[in-house]
């Protein structure tokens, strides 16, 4: 099945609002596909916002370390360069922070099916992500389908969680000594600063986990099309509307084992046969 | 700013009015000292008159011990070398510099007794000057002890600062080594050298810089002159009036730096257009002073204004840290490997990169490996 007929179906799924539908592609094929909500739609959205101020951030950041690409025409006054890039490096850094701090929030509520846990690496987590890692460098193993974050993807998130939370905090120690001495902010950015052995350091700091964020971001984004190419559940389409694609034999086999679980049990094989058509809105 | 420069016709009319105890300075230079003060404490102008009243009326001339460790004696040239003269003296009129290897006339056990003297009249109500970073490390040989490789009159640097700095009112660090070690004690640092308060583990106020603005070291005796104390510091110790700022956030080429017009390298156009120093590697963004403000031997220039980029003189362990002096970041230091940041991180980028081009190329190549749907033959 392709990526946009799995794309259509989930979005139409997402229009009509359902939480689970089933669709049958061909009529030769008698295997029924069952599209399972994963995250809201408000989580998808955080998702995307994130991505777009990331990008923004990249670039303006690649701009600011080293300021090539876009230059100040006629006299200073007329040009303004650099506090363009730099104001649109802040306001980015406002949509991450908002977006980070509200993904945050919905992982405790029913949004994100309360996920919190999926993303803590707990002895548990790091077993399953190894395993699941040697399954898929090698083949070797089970494999396993998660309807919600696999736990691999769950460690990865959680590395770059602590990334973009380190280079907030490192941003700010570069933002906030233009304020007033006396505040507590600058009192504060001041005594991390020189903890950490001054700005310049702390500019390194944050030049290099860029550098970490687009490694990760790489890897993240190839094991996406990777697996949307190699296994039937969808993930970009997950992350798009907001369902995944499984063979409805597969719904009984989550190995998800956090939050809210819709069906404790598989779904009735009898409905399977009347099933056809596209698709349906629960 | 005011510029202690300026002469006027007028102010020989006003000569009469010298007090006695600022013979030789007029009026108007007075004035204009006083107003230079107020600003670099961040008074502002309604201060003038009680800065100009607190030197005035000061009986009490504060004693000043001026010791020398591991340095260049540059803070000593930057603090009588002032190119006005009448400066020079009022500093001098307003202090009484008992001790200052230096500049002092006396030697030998002279020069001793008369630190012995000016310790034990004001015991507990001098200022105690450091400059220069104390070695703190044993020297290699027989008969040797630590601190061996500083020694005055017997004593080692250690010693001579522990005896002065215990019994000091105050103790001002100028200069970057008795601030924070300097030059000597950046990597690998073979005498050991440290900064005086580390040394000596006594609080001690710093006026970094190398060298360092006399205007500021001056303003804090004014500030001890004015209210009797030395006033709010940072983190580091260093009073917050010059060092709460960095160079940047005042530059004369700060609006360059907004507009995006950079020097590519020294020479060229924008060299020459005085465009901002940010790409050859100026850490005037990292760097707390107030350079761009004051500016150096009474407002004459200061790196930037000269076109070479601050090197972040006034910072902790700047040798090292914000070296390379022309690049914009340090370089990443991996065991056996120096490179710059954006070398590693694009390598990493690549690497991050050419593994998932391996894996895919691996995975497509063993497909019949990887089971699309659930293996649930154990169910």
């Amino acid at each position: 099945m392709d990526f946009i007929t799995r794309l259509v179906c989930t979005c139409n799924l997402a229009v009509s609002g359902g939480d689970m539908a089933e669709i049958q592609l061909n009529q030769d094929n008698s295997e029924i596909y069952l599209l399972v909500r994963t995250r809201s739609v408000l989580a998808c959205v955080i998702h995307w916002v994130l991505f777009c101020s990331v990008i923004t951030l990249v670039i303006t950041g690649f701009y600011i370390a080293n300021p090539s690409f876009y230059f100040g025409r006629g006299e200073a006054y007329q040009a303004f360069a650099m506090a363009d890039m730099r104001y649109y490096h802040f306001m980015a850094a406002m949509f991450m922070i908002a977006s980070l701090l509200s993904r945050f929030y919905l992982s405790f509520t029913a949004s994100c099916n309360k996920d919190m846990k999926q993303f803590f690496p707990t002895p548990k987590n790091i077993v399953n992500a190894i395993t699941l890692a040697v399954y898929f460098t090698t083949g070797h193993g089970k494999h396993k389908s998660y309807r919600f974050v696999n736990p691999l993807g769950g460690m990865g998130i959680f590395m770059m969680s602590v990334l973009f939370f380190l280079m907030v905090i490192t941003g700010f120690l570069m933002y906030l000594p233009a304020e007033n001495p006396n505040t507590f902010w600058y009192k504060t950015s001041f005594s991390i600063t020189a903890s950490l052995g001054g700005l310049q350091q702390v500019r390194l700091l944050h030049h290099t986990m860029m550098f970490v964020i687009i490694a990760l971001v790489t890897i993240h984004v190839y094991m996406q099309i990777w697996k949307n190419t190699m296994f039937t559940e969808s993930d970009i389409s997950s992350i798009i509307a907001g369902y995944k694609l499984f063979p409805q034999k597969e719904i009984g086999h989550f190995h998800d084992y956090y939050g809210m679980r819709l069906h404790e049990k598989p779904p009735i094989e009898k409905d399977v046969e009347k099933t056809s058509g596209a698709v349906n809105g629960s | 700013m005011c510029n202690l420069r300026m002469r006027n016709e007028i102010s020989s009319k006003g000569r009469e009015e010298r007090s006695k105890a600022l013979a030789g300075i007029d009026r108007r230079e007075f004035l204009s000292f006083c107003a230079l003060m107020s600003v670099t404490l961040g008074l502002g102008p309604s201060f003038i008159p009680k800065i100009a009243e607190a030197i005035e009326k000061a009986t009490r001339r504060p004693s000043v011990i001026w010791l020398h460790f591991a340095e260049c004696t540059g803070d000593s040239e930057a603090f009588i070398r002032s190119t006005n003269p009448s400066i020079e003296e009022l500093i001098l009129n307003i202090v009484s510099v008992d001790y200052h290897e230096t500049i002092m006339a006396a030697s030998g056990e002279a020069a001793e007794g008369a630190l012995q003297k000016a310790m034990e009249e004001n015991r507990g109500k001098y200022i105690a000057v450091c400059e220069g970073a104390i070695p703190m490390g044993k020297p290699p040989g027989p008969n040797t002890k630590k601190g061996d490789y500083l020694t005055i009159a017997g004593k080692t640097g250690i010693e001579l600062a522990r005896e002065v700095c215990q019994d000091a009112a105050a103790i001002m660090c100028v200069g970057n080594c008795a601030s924070f070690g300097g030059v000597q004690a950046q990597y690998p640092n073979p005498t050991g050298a440290v900064g005086v308060e580390e040394a000596t583990g006594i609080p001690t106020l710093k006026v970094p810089g190398c060298p360092h603005n006399v205007v500021n070291s001056v303003a804090v005796i004014v500030n001890f002159l004015l209210l009797g104390s030395f006033p709010k510091t940072d983190k580091l110790g260093r009073p917050l009036f010059a060092y709460g700022k960095r160079i940047h956030d005042h530059c004369l080429r700060r609006a360059h730096f907004d507009a995006g017009q950079f020097v590519e390298k020294f020479g060229d156009a924008g060299a020459k257009e005085k465009w901002c120093l940010y790409k050859v590697g100026c850490k005037g963004p990292q760097t707390y002073h107030n350079c761009s403000v004051v500016e150096y031997n009474d407002g004459t220039s200061w790196p930037v204004k000269a076109g070479h980029g601050c090197i972040g003189c006034s910072e902790p362990q700047f040798w090292d840290n914000m070296s390379p002096f022309y690049e914009r970041l340090p370089n990443i230091k991996l065991p056996g490997v120096e490179a710059s940041v954006d070398k590693v991180g694009f390598t990493l980028v690549g690497a991050a990169a050419a593994g998932a081009a391996i894996h895919g190329a691996y995975t497509f190549l063993n497909r019949k490996k990887f089971d699309p749907t659930i293996n649930d033959k154990e169910e």
